[in-house]
C-alpha cells in the first residue's frame, strides 16, 4: 500500500528501492539490503541493538522509516570497518577487552561508540557510561564494554 | 475491578428513568459511539475512544439483565470485542435511580474484566478515562434532555411574562437553573452508555496504561 | 511489532502541512523525529492513515533570541537544544533537562517541539515548558495562535491543539537576576520515563530571600504538573528559613491522579517526587546564591 521510491547511500553504495512507508530503515537495511548485522532487540527503541549512523548521527534504525532517510547517507555496523577488513579501533578494542559475548547488542555498540569517540575523543568515565546507557547488553555485564570505550580512544590516539 | 461514577440530572426521577432507558435517545450522547442494532433488549453497537495519539474501536452486545421500573434499578451485562485485536471486556454495570424531588441522582456501579494488552493497566489512568467519558457523555446528555425539556415551559414564560414581568426566580419546573449543578461525573442507567463508557474506556486506558508500563525505557 | 499501512506525506511548507491535517482530520498525524509516535504505531497502539512528515521544514527550525525570550522551533532536536549555547545561557533549565530526554540515540531524532506536543506526562520538555510559563505558537489553516503552557496540557497525552494545528515553535522567559536551576528525576534506568521527577527554577533577591521559584513536576499525574502551593509558600521567604524536605512533602499536595502501576505505587511516587523536589530546590538555591546580585 501507498510504495514510493527511496534512495540513500548505505555504506558508501547508492541504494535505490521501492518500498512502503511503514518499513523501518532497519528493515530496510536488513531485508532490502541483506545487511543483517544490524539487530531487532525490541522494536521500540529501547535497546539500542538497532543504532546506525544516520549522517554521521547515532539513531535507532527502527524508529526511523526508511522514506524519512531519503538522500541521508547510512552507516551500518558493515561499513565500520576498512575496505580491506581491517577493523577499526572501536572493533579492534571490543576484541582486545571481551566486549561481546553473544554479539547481538554488539552492532549497536559499535555504531554507538564510534558516534560517541567521533564527537568526544577523550571521554570521562561517566561520559562513558552516560553515551552508553542507551544500549543493553544482556551477556557480558558491560564492564568489558566500558574497557573498550576506553581502550578505543587510546588506539585512535595512537593513530 | 469495581468503577463508580455518579451524577445529576434536574429532573424528577420518574423523567429520569424514562430519558436514561430510552437506548436510542442517549446513544448519540455517547462520544464517537454508533447503536447498530436492538434486538428487544439488546443492544449491538460500536464506539471509537481516543487517548491521545491512540484509539480504541470497540464493538459489542449489551443486554438488560435486569431493569426494575418501580426501584429504578437495572443491571446491564456488555461484553465488547477491540476490532483491531487489542483485546476484550466484560462489564457488569449496576445502575441506581435516586429520588431528589426536582433532580435524580445516577449511581453506576460498574465490574470492569479486562484481557488482553489492555490487562495490564493500573486503576488510576482506567478509572481517570472512564471517568472522562462518562462526564463528556453525560454533558451530553444533560443538554439535550433540559433543552428538550425547556421548550415547553419556555412557552408558558413567554405567555406568562407577556402578563407581567416574571422574577427570573419563576424558575419552570424542570429546574433549569440548576444546570450548573449537575455533577458530571457519570451516567447511570443507559444500556448502551454504560456498556460503552466503562468497557471503552477501560480498554483504551488498559491500553494506554500497559502501554505506560511496558515503556519504562525508551 | 510493525506499524500498520499508512501514506506518507511530505509538505514543502507548514501551511500545506496544517492544510493536510484538515483535510485528512482525524487519521493525519504530525510526523517530526517520530521517537515517541513510531513506538506507539510499532506496537499498534495508535493507528494513523496518513502521517505528515514535518521534520525537513526549514521554516520549523532554527533558535532565536527575543527580548525576554528564546524562541524554539518545533522541529530543534534534544541533541541540537542540549548543545546550544544561546539555551545555555537563556534558558540553562532546558540545557540541564536535556541528558534526562531518553539517550543521545533518541535526542538525535526527536524534537522538542514533537516532545510538548506528545505531552507525555514525564516527559521534560513539556514539563520545563509548563514550569516556566512558556507559550506554544501554532498554525492552522484557520491563522496562527499562541497558547499559554499553562493551558496547554489536558490529559494523558491531550494538548489544546487542534487536529488541524501545526506545533511551530515554543517559546520560553528568560529568567534575569540570580536565578539557579535544577533537575533530579528517578528513572530505573538514566533516560528511562520519570518515575517522579522535578524540575525548578528559583530566583533569589540581593538579601537571599526567593524572588520567585518555580516547580515543575514529571511522572506525577496525567499531564506534567506545577507544585503551584509550594510555589506560593516560597515567595518572599529568607531561603535559609525553607526546609527542602517540608518543601518536599508540600509539593506532593493537590496531586489528584497520580498514577499507580507496575513501576510504583502512588504513594511511592510521591514519596520519591517530594525528595525530587527537595534535592531539586537544594540545587538551585546552591546555583543562585553562587551569583552576584545584577541589576536588572
Amino acid at each position: 500500500m501507498h510504495e514510493q521510491p527511496v534512495s540513500m547511500t548505505v555504506n558508501g553504495r547508492p541504494v535505490e528501492a521501492i518500498v512502503e512507508p511503514r518499513l523501518t530503515l532497519a528493515d530496510f537495511l536488513r531485508e532490502r539490503c541483506g545487511l543483517t548485522g544490524t539487530h531487532l532487540g525490541c522494536e521500540h527503541g529501547a535497546c539500542g541493538a538497532c543504532t546506525v549512523l544516520v549522517d554521521g548521527a547515532a539513531v535507532r534504525g527502527c524508529l526511523t522509516f526508511a522514506v524519512q532517510a531519503e538522500g541521508a547517507e547510512v552507516t551500518t555496523v558493515e561499513g565500520i570497518a576498512g575496505p580491506d577488513g581491517e577493523l577499526s579501533s572501536v572493533q579492534q578494542a571490543l576484541r582486545e577487552c571481551h566486549g561481546l559475548q553473544c554479539g547481538f547488542c554488539t552492532p549497536g555498540f559499535v555504531t554507538t561508540i564510534t558516534a560517541l569517540l567521533r564527537d568526544n575523543p577523550d571521554p570521562t568515565e561517566e561520559q562513558i557510561r552516560e553515551g552508553l546507557s542507551g544500549n543493553f547488553c544482556r551477556c557480558t555485564g558491560y564492564q568489558g564494554i566500558i574497557n573498550a570505550v576506553r581502550r578505543a580512544a587510546e588506539l585512535a590516539r595512537r593513530g | 475491578m469495581e468503577l463508580i461514577n455518579e451524577f445529576r440530572v434536574p429532573v424528577p426521577i420518574g423523567q429520569a428513568w424514562q430519558v436514561l432507558t430510552d437506548v436510542e435517545r442517549i446513544a448519540p450522547c455517547i462520544p464517537g459511539a454508533q447503536l447498530l442494532g436492538v434486538d428487544g433488549d439488546e443492544f449491538t453497537g460500536a464506539v471509537k475512544v481516543k487517548v491521545g495519539p491512540i484509539t480504541v474501536q470497540y464493538k459489542g452486545t449489551a443486554a438488560f439483565e435486569q431493569k426494575d421500573d418501580t426501584a429504578h434499578r437495572a443491571v446491564i451485562r456488555a461484553v465488547g470485542k477491540e476490532t483491531r485485536g487489542q483485546g476484550n471486556a466484560a462489564a457488569v454495570v449496576t445502575a441506581e435511580l435516586k429520588d431528589e424531588g426536582d433532580a435524580t441522582l445516577c449511581v453506576l456501579t460498574t465490574d470492569l474484566t479486562i484481557t488482553g494488552k489492555a490487562a495490564q493497566f493500573g486503576r488510576g489512568v482506567l478509572a481517570d478515562v472512564a471517568g472522562k467519558l462518562i462526564g463528556q457523555f453525560a454533558e451530553r446528555l444533560e443538554a439535550d434532555v433540559l433543552s428538550e425539556l425547556r421548550t415547553a415551559p419556555a412557552r408558558d414564560e413567554q405567555s406568562a411574562a407577556t402578563a407581567a414581568p416574571q422574577p427570573a426566580a419563576a424558575q419552570p419546573q424542570t429546574g433549569a437553573g440548576d444546570a450548573a449543578s449537575v455533577n458530571v461525573l457519570a451516567l447511570v442507567a443507559a444500556p448502551v452508555a454504560k456498556r460503552v463508557a466503562p468497557v471503552a474506556a477501560g480498554l483504551t486506558v488498559g491500553l494506554a496504561a500497559g502501554y505506560l508500563l511496558g515503556r519504562r525505557q525508551r | 511489532m510493525k506499524p500498520a499501512p499508512f501514506a506518507y506525506h511530505r509538505p514543502t511548507g507548514v501551511a500545506e502541512a496544517a492544510e493536510m491535517l484538515a483535510e485528512f482530520g482525524d487519521e493525519a498525524k504530525i510526523l517530526a523525529g517520530g521517537q515517541s509516535l513510531v513506538p506507539m504505531l510499532a506496537l499498534r497502539l495508535a493507528f494513523f492513515d496518513h502521517l505528515v512528515d514535518i521534520a525537513g521544514l526549514d521554516e520549523l527550525r532554527g533558535i532565536t533570541r527575543e527580548p525576554g525570550w528564546l524562541r524554539i522551533g518545533a522541529t530543534t532536536t534534544g541533541a541540537a537544544v542540549g548543545a546550544d549555547p544561546q539555551v545555555r545561557d537563556a534558558v540553562p533549565l532546558l540545557t540541564a533537562v536535556t541528558p534526562h530526554v531518553g539517550h543521545f540515540q533518541i535526542r538525535n531524532r526527536g524534537t522538542l517541539g514533537g516532545s510538548v506536543a506528545h505531552a507525555d506526562p514525564a516527559g521534560e520538555y513539556p514539563t520545563v515548558a509548563l514550569a516556566l510559563d512558556a507559550r506554544i505558537e501554532a498554525v492552522s489553516p484557520r491563522g496562527q495562535r499562541e497558547i499559554d503552557a499553562g493551558e496547554f496540557f489536558t490529559g494523558l497525552w491531550e494538548t489544546v491543539l487542534e487536529p488541524d494545528e501545526v506545533l511551530t515553535a515554543v517559546r520560553f522567559p528568560v529568567w534575569d537576576g540570580r536565578c539557579g536551576f535544577a533537575v533530579r528525576e528517578f528513572a530505573r534506568r538514566h533516560g528511562d520515563f520519570a518515575i517522579a521527577g522535578a524540575v525548578l527554577g528559583i530566583e533569589l533577591d540581593a538579601a537571599d530571600r526567593i524572588a520567585r521559584c518555580a516547580i515543575g513536576l514529571l511522572g506525577l499525574g496525567s499531564t506534567p504538573r506545577r507544585a503551584e502551593a509550594a510555589e506560593r509558600e516560597l515567595a518572599g521567604r529568607a531561603v535559609t528559613e525553607v526546609d527542602p524536605a517540608e518543601l518536599g512533602e508540600l509539593a506532593m499536595t493537590g496531586l489528584d491522579d497520580v498514577p499507580s502501576d507496575l513501576q510504583g505505587s502512588a504513594a511511592y511516587r510521591r514519596r520519591v517526587g517530594a525528595v525530587m523536589v527537595a534535592r531539586a530546590f537544594s540545587d538551585a538555591v546552591a546555583q543562585a546564591a553562587a551569583k552576584e546580585h545584577s541589576h536588572a
